[in-house]
Parts: structure tokens; C-alpha cells; sequence
């Protein structure tokens, strides 16, 4: 629950665009303001977050010092980005982008301008860059140091999960969808193997192998046959979770939930896929 | 957000920033520039207007003291136009931080209107406005930096487009004086 209103705060809007102007100039235009007003509301949200209690003078109905909660979502907002880099870190020392330039462009190139350019203490809720690599399961609704965070944290996990299986076999099912999918693909790679390994699973198929044979796709049908949208998505949710628990340990933790999140939309993708006899990765 | 933080910020400051001119009053006495109560509200309230025509916000104390202390020793302001110089002079400075796109502090263009109000203005806002700030507001936008080094100081110089002392004439209409 909010606590504050903005009036509160401005007091520490005012002390930032004193160090925003190093004092050198008593106004600033409303472009300004309002991003250093934007900046004040994203660290004390940080601080909420943690669950913080309320300064005591704010229960008793008095005037809050909004300062010291400023500083300490500050503080978590520098500690999500040094949690950033070491994630971005751990991923690009073995990054394999299975050939596809939207990926490595993203990743190769785009992130590391972030830690260049992103200012946590003027604008932390501007992450700078557009992800034009989407990640399988994470919010698009988040800004910041919190969107960049758990955009690393999703492909870490995605990546761990590709690396279980030879690198042909990944390019070949990207192969299956787009032929030119090195320079054309431009969404994600994971769900596609993600998926097709469900399928395999399902069809008593070898999962490393990824791959289908024609009649595999009538008896992967007859598994979901008259069930609705939420129970093919709880079937496919216990497949891959059951892939997620042999994925080993070097796979970042929360590789589960995160995996087990894309199950609604391939629930989605199959009941297409099973319309149209075919794999729901194709789609 | 911005028209009520504006509105915010306006209630906060109007009382202390009345005790803020009531001190610079002091100051300015000795150069016979005095504001009272109603002038400094009405200097206020032409400021908050100006603050919302260029869009933009002051958080703490403002601009007012140092626009006062900086002019009040100009031989062009007297009490009988004081308050009306101080609201165009604050006008003109919010137009030009607006113009100018934060490119100047506060006091390297205090000290740049200042000096050409004093010389080539002849006391004259309406020239420091349309032809002296312009003009140092259009040489900031395309890239000048020099005003960190002058700190606002002997800039017009170069700015200036009119020749302000032709020696020609000036000898003709000697000689025809005196020869």
C-alpha cells in the first residue's frame, strides 16, 4: 500500500535537483522535474518493497523525512545493478547465440551499454535499452534496474536450459521455423525448444534428439483430447516440470517456476498446433 | 504532475521567500530601492507566472535575491521603475534559461545580463531581451562553450553585430568642430 503522496516527497526531489544542477541553477524545466520526481518514486518503492515500516512520525500523523527511505531504495537499486553485472558476467563468459543476430546483437552489444549508460541516481527508471531479444517469461510492465535484472536473470535461466542440448539440434529446430532464422528470427529461441522438448516428452520421443516423427503428433493430440485451455495448461506445466528438475544443478535456481510460466501460452500454441497437425514449436 | 507540483512547490516557498526580500531590502536601501510586502507578492506572483510560460520548476530558494542584489546597484534602475524592471528582468531571465536549454547557470547569465544591461542596453530590457540574449541564447544552442571560461563575462563582444564607435566619423565631426 502507498503510504506517501508526492507532496511528500518533494523535499528530496529538491535536494536531488540541487546535485542534478550542482547548485549552479535554482530552476530546471518540468522535463527535469519530472524525471527527478520519477527517480524519487522508483527508490522509494525499492523500499517498499522490502516490506520497510513506515517512519514512526508518519503513523502519528506528523511531517516524514523521506530522505533516509530515498537513500535506502537508492542502495537497493545500486545493489540490483552490481546483482546485474555479475549475472551478465557468469552469461557472457560461455554465450553461445546458436547463430541468430537478433540474440547475440542484444545481448553481445545492447547490455553492456546499459551499465555504461544507465543513471541510477537521476533516472533509475529508464533502462535505456529496448530488449529487442524478448525473453520467454518476464514482465514488460517493470522499468529500470528492475526490468534489466530480471531480463538477465530469465535468459540465464533460458540459457542454462539450451545448453543441455547439442548445438545442432537447437539450430536445427530454429531452422524448422524459419530457414533464414539467423538474420529473420527475431523471438525467442528457448520457447521453441522448450516446446518441442514438452512434445517429445509426451510422445516417448528422446528429448536431447528434439526431433518428431509424422504419427507423433495424433498421439500428442489424443493426450490433450476435450480438455480446455487450463487443464492442457496444468498438463503441460507437470511435463516441464519434471524437465526442469533434470536440468542440473550449474542451471541457476528458479529455473523451475520460470520455465513452468510459458505453459499457459504453449497450452495456447497447442490446441492451434493439434488444429492444424503440427508442432505447436512451428507455431 | 507538473501544473501540481508547481502548485505545491508555490505554497511551500511564499512565506519564506518574503523573509528572504525582506533581508535584501536592507541591502538594496542604500542604493534607495526598496520593495514593500505588496510589491514583493506581486513580484512572486509575475515570477510563478513566468516559471509556467517557460515550464519550468524552482525548488528551493529561488532566483529573486540574486536578481535583486545583482541589479541593485545599476544606475538605470530607480525606486519609481523598480518593481517594474525587477519582473521583466526575472521574465527575462526564465526566458532565456528556457531558450538557452540549461546551458548557462544561474550566475554566469546573471552576470552576462547584467553587463550588457550596464553597457550596450543602455538600461533597456527590451534590448537585453530581443537583441543581446537572442543572440547569446542562438551561439549557446549551436554548440559555444565559452562561458565556462568567461563565466558570462565580456561575451557580447563578439556577439555584437552593430559597430558601436565608427573613428571616421567621429574624426570628421571633430574636425568640424574644432578645425
Amino acid at each position: 500500500m502507498q503510504v506517501w503522496e508526492m507532496e511528500d516527497l518533494i523535499p528530496v526531489v529538491a535536494k536531488l535537483a540541487d546535485k542534478y544542477t550542482s547548485k549552479d541553477s535554482s530552476s530546471v524545466s518540468y522535463e527535469t522535474a519530472r524525471m527527478l520526481m520519477e527517480a524519487v518514486i522508483y527508490c522509494i518503492r525499492e523500499w517498499e518493497e522490502e516490506g520497510q515500516s513506515l517512519p514512526a512520525a508518519a503513523n502519528a500523523g506528523a511531517a516524514v523525512d523521506w530522505e533516509p527511505a530515498y537513500q535506502h531504495g537508492y542502495g537497493k537499486v545500486l545493489e540490483k545493478v552490481r546483482r546485474a553485472k555479475g549475472i551478465y558476467e557468469e552469461l557472457i563468459a560461455d554465450f553461445e547465440d546458436y547463430g541468430c543476430r537478433n540474440y547475440k546483437d542484444t545481448i553481445v552489444k545492447g547490455i553492456p551499454a546499459f551499465f555504461v549508460k544507465y543513471d541510477p541516481r537521476f533516472c533509475p527508471q529508464d533502462h535505456i535499452l529496448t530488449l529487442d531479444y524478448p525473453a520467454m517469461c518476464v514482465s514488460v510492465t517493470l522499468c529500470g534496474a528492475d526490468r534489466i535484472l530480471e531480463y538477465l536473470q530469465g535468459i540465464q535461466i533460458e540459457a542454462g536450459f539450451l545448453r543441455q542440448f547439442p548445438r545442432e539440434r537447437v539450430i536445427r529446430v530454429l531452422r524448422e521455423i524459419l530457414p533464414e532464422y539467423r538474420s529473420l528470427y527475431l523471438d525467442n529461441i528457448c520457447a521453441p525448444v522448450l516446446m518441442r522438448a514438452v512434445e517429445c516428452m509426451i510422445a516417448g520421443r528422446s528429448v536431447l534428439a528434439l526431433e518428431l516423427q509424422e504419427g507423433d503428433y495424433r498421439l500428442i493430440g489424443e493426450q490433450f483430447r476435450g480438455d480446455d485451455k487450463d487443464l492442457m495448461a496444468e498438463k503441460i506445466r507437470r511435463v516441464i516440470g519434471v524437465l526442469a528438475d533434470a536440468l542440473p544443478e550449474d542451471v541457476p535456481g528458479g529455473a523451475r517456476p520460470y520455465l513452468e510460466g510459458a505453459a499457459e501460452d504453449f497450452a495456447v500454441r497447442m490446441g492451434l498446433a493439434l488444429a492444424a497437425n503440427s508442432s505447436i514449436a512451428r507455431l | 504532475m507538473d501544473g501540481n507540483l508547481l502548485m505545491m512547490l508555490q505554497g511551500k516557498r511564499q512565506q519564506e521567500e518574503l523573509a528572504v526580500l525582506e533581508r535584501v531590502n536592507e541591502d538594496t536601501a542604500q542604493f534607495g530601492l526598496m520593495l514593500t510586502e505588496d510589491d514583493a507578492r506581486a513580484l512572486m506572483a509575475s515570477r510563478n507566472e513566468s516559471l509556467a510560460r517557460y515550464q519550468r520548476v524552482e525548488f528551493g530558494r529561488g532566483i529573486l535575491d540574486k536578481l535583486i542584489v545583482a541589479f541593485c546597484d545599476s544606475q538605470y534602475i530607480e525606486q519609481d521603475s523598480y518593481l517594474e524592471t525587477l519582473e521583466e528582468l526575472q521574465e527575462i531571465f526564465y526566458a532565456f534559461k528556457h531558450e538557452a536549454g540549461e546551458k548557462l547557470t544561474d550566475d554566469e547569465l546573471l552576470a552576462f545580463m547584467k553587463e550588457q544591461f550596464e553597457s550596450v542596453c543602455f538600461g533597456s530590457t527590451e534590448y537585453l531581451r530581443d537583441t543581446c540574449l537572442e543572440r547569446y541564447a542562438a551561439k549557446l544552442r549551436g554548440g559555444y562553450e565559452g562561458h565556462r571560461r568567461s563565466q558570462g563575462r565580456g561575451e557580447y563582444e563578439q556577439l555584437s553585430e552593430e559597430m558601436r564607435w565608427d573613428n571616421d566619423l567621429y574624426m570628421d565631426v571633430v574636425k568640424e568642430l574644432f578645425w
